[in-house]
């Protein structure tokens, strides 16, 4: 009986996800496909000890994806269900006893995958900025009103107090994050940009 | 562009453009390096993929016109390509000339 599995991941290194996928499969459960960058379907199966890699890329034609995936299996890889306009690719070989096996065969390129990945955060950033002026400018997020707007709920006491207070707070709650959600995803964009720019030249460094 | 710029080069890309002096698709140029090195250049595939793209965007190498098997693509030196590993080759040649008499006490013709 063919069972497939799913897991719910985000993960923030190459490297960590790389070794989590090698866990799986030693555990029998071997990477089917990944849809949307975190969702990651799995097939029940006998335990293999496999060597994953990731690349990071975009492709708009087919045959540049076509080109690149067979360049991949004529060297021994096999490339999980890939996709064009996905930007990961998985592939997999098996893991043979004391050789070092990689995609990448110099630190340099190594540490272009991780620049690609901050390049592609940095622009998926870019369109929120026009966003979230434009909020501010025609006046749909105004800071003074994302907080309590009961009037004079400072002033009341004790039990009439409470009532208020709590009736609102689901609603400013709403308010705030729907007006701080742009600004939310910008600075998430912004930490994964950082942290793979840094990345990058961590690998460079270690270059001999 | 300048021919002089993009000198010297790393012994990977000296090794692709030297085995794009005859047409070959990726797989090919990986094997063609093996061989030449004596199996000490293994280029993996993500760099090699990386290599060529970088190369084309430079245009030292294109595409063959004649595209029979779309999956393997077949790279060829362009002309601003033969003139760099032409530069690259003088250039590591002078410098053998003037190494082996200072360090082997011998002069190479």
């Amino acid at each position: 009986m063919n069972t497939q599995m799913t897991q719910y991941k985000w993960f923030l290194s190459f490297e960590k996800e790389e070794a989590w996928l090698e866990e799986q499969s030693r555990q029998g459960r071997h990477l089917i496909r990944v849809s949307s960058g975190f969702k990651y379907v799995f097939a029940q199966g006998q335990p293999e000890e496999r060597v994953y890699k990731i690349d990071f890329r975009y492709f708009t034609r087919q045959s540049d994806m076509d080109e690149y995936v067979t360049l991949f299996e004529d060297s021994g890889w096999h490339c999980v269900s890939p996709k064009k306009g996905s930007y990961n690719y998985y592939f997999f070989t098996t893991r043979k006893e004391g050789v070092e096996t990689d995609i990448f065969s110099d630190q340099d390129s190594k540490a272009q995958r991780s620049l690609r990945y901050a390049q592609y955060s940095l622009f998926a950033l870019i369109p929120f900025l026009p966003i979230y002026m434009a909020m501010f400018a025609n006046g749909a997020i105004k800071f003074t009103e994302l907080g309590y707007l009961t009037p004079g709920l400072w002033e009341m006491q004790g039990a009439q107090f409470w009532r208020h207070f709590l009736f609102e707070t689901p609603f400013v709650v709403l308010r705030v994050a729907g007006g701080m959600s742009p600004l939310i995803i910008m600075l998430l964009f912004a930490f994964f940009c950082l942290r793979f720019y840094l990345n990058a030249r961590k690998i460079r460094s270690l270059q001999g | 562009m300048d021919p002089n710029k993009t000198i010297p080069l790393t012994e990977a890309t000296y090794y692709i453009l030297l085995s794009l002096t005859e047409p070959l698709h990726g797989y090919g140029i990986m094997q063609n390096v093996k061989t030449l090195s004596n199996e000490r250049v293994n280029l993996a595939p993500g760099t090699l993929y990386g290599a060529l793209d970088n190369l084309k965007k430079q245009k030292l190498i294109e595409l063959m016109a004649d595209e029979s098997d779309s999956r393997r693509k077949v790279y060829t030196l362009t002309g601003l390509g033969r003139q760099v590993i032409l530069l690259e080759f003088e250039r590591m040649k002078n410098l053998v000339a003037i190494s082996a008499p200072i360090l082997i006490g011998d002069t190479l013709k």
